[in-house]
């Protein structure tokens, strides 16, 4: 079979008119030129009643042709340090680490200009091919002490089990050029460096581990010295050139020495922070309470940040550019990539509707390797698990990193998903609880003609409640799951002053995610307590900001007081209809019914599974809304047993919760209020018919009645 | 080097239940189904991951096919049997199910025909 030849994709998620985006591009068939355009995106699923995929052409950019060849990846994350001019001729370096994972082929430790420091998968550890004579076993932290003499003739290297007998060191000969202004040390890879000498360098032979409390000392060392280095003993003679700690500043990349002058060294690729350490011993799992027990880093050798390949082109946005969904399709003469790019308003508000485009949840399941899962996961989602050219395409490079519902190399979890890679299922025509079914409802807004502009979750955190300042209604995609704190503090404080959100989806507003402070596109979310990557005991403060992860119910954010409803199950088999639900009669919530015709069972359809029901549903199972402030209005019936199976229960409750979607209006203070399908099938049944359908009609309905300002009761 | 698993599963071989249970689940595959269907479903699932059939959608809505999942490489990916598509999601459900019958039992499929088939329920890429 043949496969995709050109991948591409954008250096951010969401831009402003005025402002550029960058284009990366890796062509497989380099004599073919690349052809690049802006599109603009009404529909991305082939669903035999809507519209079909549609695109325009956005004639304000010129399509440009340009040459672009295929690009490697270099993947994992390591530390280093440049020298300047002050470098020691002969020095001392020591450090804790503790290896996660034994390489396959051999990785380097340590790079110290020509020098390298080698693991291989034996457990055996080298200098420049003499061979420790101690091994090294995984999960045992050890203390390595490395000396180099000034001419370049001789290194000492002694490792041992941190606070363990040094035993002997190796003393190798060595023949190199001493050490000069330029030169790098690393630790976790034995790194590439360009033509360009002050660009960053680039990882190769990367090891997993943890690295902890790295401190340079001038001068070389006997091997007795090295043996009281180990033993945690400094000697006398030696003055400290660096010491860098990981125990502050947790989201940084770069790193400054505790010691004066403050040197500078930096982490590459994004490896893990916040993480335990060589001094953690369980009585605190607080890192802000204790950070010199989080003062590791966790290095990976798949460790991905960015694929660092060339700018292809930089599209400048006109100031004028209509807020909207766009692509830019970078093809070549047989294939074409559509990376996505979201492009907010620009100045005073243009539209009184938002949609609220969830690129944090695209960045949590960026990469989701479903071919990677066991059978497990098919059978608690139902049917036979289906796949798409997306997944053989990520088979084929697993440089590409994997979604948070994976694990590193090493069996730690992924944390950190960065859009600075091919991010394949966030395409047209890919599976439906992501993109593609998001992309229904501005589908469906464009389809019955309602102009709105386009949001997205990353701006949310960025900006707070001001980015919904002015919009009368805000509309979510089809599965919002992930919410950073500030994204839901702000909608929560809108909808309580007056804003209207409509959550047109299923299992929204669940989890804490952080986006980085400083480079756009990239998020962290850690699993807590259930999951299939869950962090370890005391790793649930995330790196990128001092917020908890897992559900938002535990930083006291539960989705229900937002939405009315919780998530209750989660299948993939079928789909169900609604039927009304007791507050479908109540006169205060009639303007939701008008003009309805399908009779007591609404929904019967979907692009999935045949009902506007399904996938992941929420009901109203707490009062986090009092009864007197929600209205139900529709309740889905009669789902298959693989959803409820899927229903969790928790020690708290009296009975199992109810397995069906709950349609909820909600009213909130100042005129706000919330209308909650609880159903990632909902916009999915959206253009049955031609849009023309009950479930069309209700959420035409609910929008309608939500753009007047009259509170709704 | 692909790696591919062929073969019965030592020791399993098929009842008179499962046999009527493939017809019930290929009457409607995503019909509501007794313990019995989901039992034999759930057996069928459950062996390596490494020479299992899966679907593999060649259009949303409109073709699919029957994939195997290999290792090349060290990595996990699919290999597709395009010579067989089809047009419901239904039948390649069904068409699925009949390859795993096969090489967890190591005889022959029932002759299956996959029902079930609505205009209102549609399968895009779940």
């Amino acid at each position: 079979m043949r496969v995709q030849s050109i991948f591409a994709y954008l250096d951010r998620m969401d831009a402003r008119p005025g402002e550029s985006v960058g284009v990366h591009v890796s062509n497989e068939r380099p004599d073919d030129p690349v052809d690049i355009r802006l599109l603009r995106i009404r529909s991305a699923d082939s669903n035999p009643w809507g519209r079909g995929v549609l695109t325009a052409p956005v004639n304000a950019i010129r399509p440009v042709v340009v040459k672009a060849e295929a690009q490697t990846t270099n993947i994992g994350s390591f530390f280093w340090h440049r020298f300047g001019a002050d470098a020691p001729a002969a020095l001392t370096i020591t450090f804790l680490f503790q290896p996660t994972r034994l390489p396959d082929i051999e990785g380097c430790l340590v790079g110290l200009g020509q020098t390298t420091v080698t693991q291989d998968g034996t457990r055996h550890v080298a200098v420049d091919g003499s061979q420790h004579e101690r091994g090294i076993a995984k999960l045992t932290w050890y203390r390595f002490v490395l000396s180099f003499d000034g001419a370049g003739r001789s290194a000492v290297l002694c490792v041992c089990p941190a606070g363990g007998d040094p035993g002997s060191p190796v003393i190798a000969a060595l023949d190199l050029p001493p050490l000069a202004a330029g030169d790098l040390l690393s630790i976790g890879a034995c790194p590439l460096v360009g033509g360009d000498a002050s660009a960053r360098p680039r990882a190769s032979l990367c090891c997993d581990g943890k690295l902890e409390d790295v401190q340079i000392f001038v001068g070389a060392s006997t091997a007795a010295d090295c043996r009281d280095f180990a033993l945690g003993r400094t000697p006398v003679d030696k003055a400290c050139y660096a010491r860098w700690s990981f125990a502050r500043d947790f989201s940084s990349d770069r790193i400054v020495s505790t010691v004066e002058p403050p040197r500078e060294a930096w982490l590459e690729n994004l490896p893990t922070r916040s993480i335990r350490g060589a001094r953690w011993d369980g009585s605190e799992i607080d890192r802000r309470r204790s950070p010199e027990s989080y003062a590791a880093v966790h290095l990976h050798s798949d460790d991905l940040l960015d694929c660092r390949w060339p700018e292809a082109t930089r599209l400048h946005l006109p100031a004028d550019l209509e807020s909207g969904i766009y692509a830019v399709r970078v093809a070549n003469a047989l294939d074409a990539d559509l990376p996505i790019l979201h492009v907010l308003p620009s100045g005073p508000t243009r539209n009184r509707i938002a949609f609220l485009a969830p690129t944090a949840t695209y960045l949590a399941y960026a990469n989701f390797r479903q071919i990677e899962y066991s059978p497990n996961y098919e059978i608690s989602l139902g049917p036979i698990l289906n796949y798409g050219p997306e997944d053989i395409a990520l088979s084929l490079h697993p440089e590409w990193s994997g979604s948070t519902y994976h694990r590193h190399h090493d069996g730690s979890p992924i944390l950190f998903s960065s859009c600075r890679r091919p991010m394949l299922n966030i395409r047209p025509e890919s599976v439906l609880w992501t993109f593609t079914g998001d992309m229904f409802v501005p589908d469906w807004l464009d389809a019955t003609g309602r102009t709105f502009d386009v949001i997205t979750d990353e701006a949310l955190d960025r900006e707070g409640k001001d980015l919904l300042r002015g919009y009368s209604v805000v509309l979510t995609g089809a599965h919002p799951e992930y919410c950073s704190h500030r994204m839901f503090d702000a909608l929560e404080t809108w909808v309580n002053s007056g804003g209207r959100l409509m959550y047109l989806g299923g299992n929204g507003f669940d989890s804490s995610v952080t986006f980085h402070p400083d480079i756009p596109g990239v998020l962290e979310r850690r699993w807590v307590g259930a999951g299939p990557c869950i962090v370890q005991a005391g790793e649930q403060i995330h790196a990128l900001a001092d917020v908890v992860g897992g559900e938002l119910t535990e930083s006291n954010r539960p989705r229900s007081r937002l939405v009315g409803s919780m998530l209750v199950a989660v299948a993939f088999d079928r789909c169900e209809p609604y039927a009304r639900a007791e507050g479908a009669s109540d006169p205060r919530a009639g303007f939701a019914f008008r003009d309805l015709q399908e009779g007591d069972v609404i929904g019967a359809y979907g692009a999935y599974g045949g009902g506007a029901a399904g996938l992941e549903i929420d009901a109203v199972i707490d009062d986090a809304v009092p009864p007197e402030d929600r209205i139900v209005l529709l309740s889905s019936f009669d789902h298959s047993m693989a959803y409820h199976a899927s229903v969790k229960e928790t020690d708290t409750d009296t009975a199992p919760p109810p397995c069906r979607s709950d349609v909820v209006l909600i009213r909130r203070p100042e005129g706000g209020a919330v209308f909650s399908v609880g159903s990632i099938a909902w916009p999915l049944a959206l253009p049955w018919k031609g849009y023309d359908n009950d479930i069309s009609r209700m959420t035409g309905n609910v929008l309608d009645r939500f753009l007047d300002p009259e509170p709704l009761w | 080097m692909t790696q591919q698993v062929e073969g019965r599963f030592p020791g399993h071989a098929p009842t008179t239940s499962d046999h009527d249970c493939s017809e019930l689940f290929a009457r409607d595959p995503f019909g509501r189904h007794g313990p019995a269907v989901r039992d034999l479903f759930a057996r069928l699932s459950r062996i390596p991951q490494i020479g299992q059939f899966v679907v593999y959608c060649m259009e949303p809505y409109r073709t699919w096919c029957p994939a195997l999942i290999v290792e090349r490489d060290g990595q996990r990916t699919l290999e597709l049997l395009a010579g067989a598509v089809f047009t419901t999601r239904e039948e390649v459900e069904v068409e699925v199910f009949r390859r795993r019958w096969e090489r967890y039992f190591g005889s022959p499929a029932p002759e299956l025909t996959a029902g079930g088939t609505t205009p209102s329920r549609i399968y895009g890429r779940g």
